[in-house]
């Protein structure tokens, strides 16, 4: 092995996801098997290193000041989905199911990890709710131990007494899925969930 | 439920091993520090995931190697066969294989494979402080009960949470978020424990009235920290037990502080037993676990009996043998051969040497 090798070996174990065999599998398909496209995958790197920022208004991924779904005069402007990241915020434009606009909290309340509400992207929520764009908020966050308290928070800190709608998105049975497979915890928050059919 | 076979390895002192087991008694034979507990440990992991003994995860993986891993393959008692496959890294991570396909979610795994565990030290649950009787509860429920194991699991992922803030000095509004799921999940906890013991402390009494030949009648009392069993009333405990909380920089009071007490004819057990009466007890509160178990899980649990009869004379030991139910498969340790020790049960005897396991 040189040292270059290494070194970036070193690099790519670094990054998440990747364990020693994927990064060896890598770092030799890029030296040795095809130094060719190397080149080209430095520049889009750096591109893509340098041009990528935080949208200020939601906190998406951007390459402007504004994402392109801020700057999307078309979608809802008072309707606002919350997610905890952005590919949450990607998982949900896949589906279509929602014209509105978002705001990325960038993580979850975790005292233990040192999460607190300082290091989550509230200031700006607040911000847009203080003036006065926002009549619905949807919480599209995760319901374990930290998104419940996450969404509490939300609720009770930023929204307030503040006369808007706050909705939580439902927590059931997956599409195309039945009954008798569902946990008892699941079936329970479906049950919780249930709409009227009529 | 049966075990048929039973693979090791680096597991604690077992390089490699591979078990197979014919009838429904078995013997694990040999001096001390040989590795035979380890046996009945590994068997017990298939069940809760994790160890009946003390200490940390690192020790279950053998000196200088990486990871270790156990394989269990069961018969059900409708005779369809499953497999299990454990692994864990020196960290003490695991990995679960249900016939070939990984287990992510535990609360759907727990309760397959239950197995009831006889120790000679199982008397520290009468002597000892509450910490080992809360802990052999939450087992039984957790194995008994994928709602208790999901709700104790919030419970103390919310506990943790909020003794992090109140080790950081985070403020109320804070607490207020992790509050409002931690209350519920501490109503829910206590209902659940008020439901389950009085069902418990029935099966005692019946077993105990068969161990013992004095009349006193054995039952088990709960001791809840937090009577009140409303949202409200738990709600307003933790909000008025914050500043305390502050200043001790965890939580003080909650169901991670219940306890349960060993009662004969409405007196405690701890200090006023006799040391007969307490073993006595401790045996009929596992009998109980295992008919508990049996019931709820819908198969016979395994029976695991570490040197539970080492300091038993011939004919207790012999009254012992007739509490083991027939139709369990019971798994056993000791120093002396069973033969020799005037036992007329067939045992299939393995002696058990440096973490090596021989047919004798």
């Amino acid at each position: 092995m040189t040292p270059g090798f290494e070194n970036l070996l070193k690099g790519l174990k670094s990054l998440p996801g990747l364990g020693h065999r994927s990064a060896e599998r890598i770092a030799l398909h890029l030296l040795v098997e095809k130094p060719e496209g190397l080149d080209a995958l430095i520049e889009i790197l750096r591109t893509a290193g340098t041009s990528a920022r935080a949208c200020s208004i939601c906190g998406n991924l951007s390459e402007d000041e504004k994402c392109s779904i801020c700057g999307d005069e078309e979608r809802e402007q008072g309707k606002i989905c919350v997610v905890e990241r952005v590919p949450d915020l990607f998982a949900i434009e896949r589906s279509g199911a929602f014209r509105g606009r978002y705001h990325v909290l960038h993580g979850k309340l975790s005292p233990i990890r040192g999460i607190g509400p300082a290091k989550l992207n509230f200031a700006s929520l607040r911000a847009r709710i203080e003036k006065g764009e926002v009549n619905e908020l949807i919480l599209a966050i995760a319901n374990d131990i930290e998104g419940e308290a996450t969404c509490h928070y939300l609720s009770e800190e930023i929204v307030g007494d503040r006369d808007m709608q706050v909705s939580r998105i439902g927590f059931g049975i997956p599409s195309g899925s039945g009954v008798t497979y569902a946990d008892e915890v699941t079936l329970r928050s479906a049950l919780d969930a249930r709409r009227d059919f009529s | 439920m049966r075990l048929l076979a039973l693979n090791l390895e680096n597991f604690r002192n077992v390089e490699a091993a591979g078990l197979s087991f014919s009838g429904q008694r078995t013997f694990f034979w040999g001096p001390n520090g040989q590795g035979k507990t380890n046996l009945l440990e590994a068997i017990a992991f298939a069940g809760v995931l994790r160890s009946f003994r003390f200490g940390g995860a690192e020790s279950l993986v053998m000196h200088d190697a990486s990871g270790a891993s156990l394989f269990h393959r069961f018969q059900g008692d409708d005779g369809n066969e499953s497999e299990v496959l454990l692994r864990f890294d020196s960290k003490g991570a695991k990995h679960v294989e249900l016939d070939g396909e990984r287990i992510t979610r535990l609360a759907d795994y727990v309760g397959r494979f239950p197995s009831v565990v006889l120790s000679s030290r199982d008397f520290r649950l009468v002597r000892d402080g509450p910490g080992e009787r809360r802990r052999w509860l939450d087992v039984t429920l957790s194995t008994s009960s994928s709602a208790y194991f999901q709700t104790l699991r919030n419970y103390h992922r919310g506990l943790r949470e909020r003794n992090a803030i109140l080790k950081r000095g985070g403020g109320d509004a804070e607490l207020d978020a992790f509050e409002a799921s931690l209350v519920p999940a501490a109503v829910e906890l206590t209902r659940l424990r008020r439901e389950a013991l009085p069902e418990l402390s029935d099966l005692l009494a019946e077993r105990y009235g068969t161990i013992s030949s004095s009349r006193e009648k054995a039952s088990l009392g709960y001791k809840p920290d937090l009577e009140d069993a409303d949202h409200a009333t738990v709600a307003g405990r933790y909000l008025a037990g914050r500043e305390r909380d502050r200043v001790l920089g965890s939580t003080r009071r909650g169901p991670h502080r219940d306890d349960f007490r060993f009662l004969l004819d409405s007196r405690d057990a701890r200090h006023l037993a006799s040391e007969g009466q307490q073993r006595g007890l401790v045996l009929a509160l596992r009998l109980a676990e295992f008919s508990f178990l049996r019931k709820v899980c819908g198969t016979i649990p395994i029976l695991l009996v570490d040197d539970a009869l080492g300091e038993l004379d011939a004919e207790r030991k012999a009254n012992f043998r007739k509490l083991l139910p027939d139709d369990a498969q019971v798994f056993a340790t000791g120093t002396i051969h069973p033969a020799e020790s005037g036992d007329s049960e067939a045992w299939e005897v393995f002696r058990v040497n440096a973490g090596t396991f021989e047919l004798s």
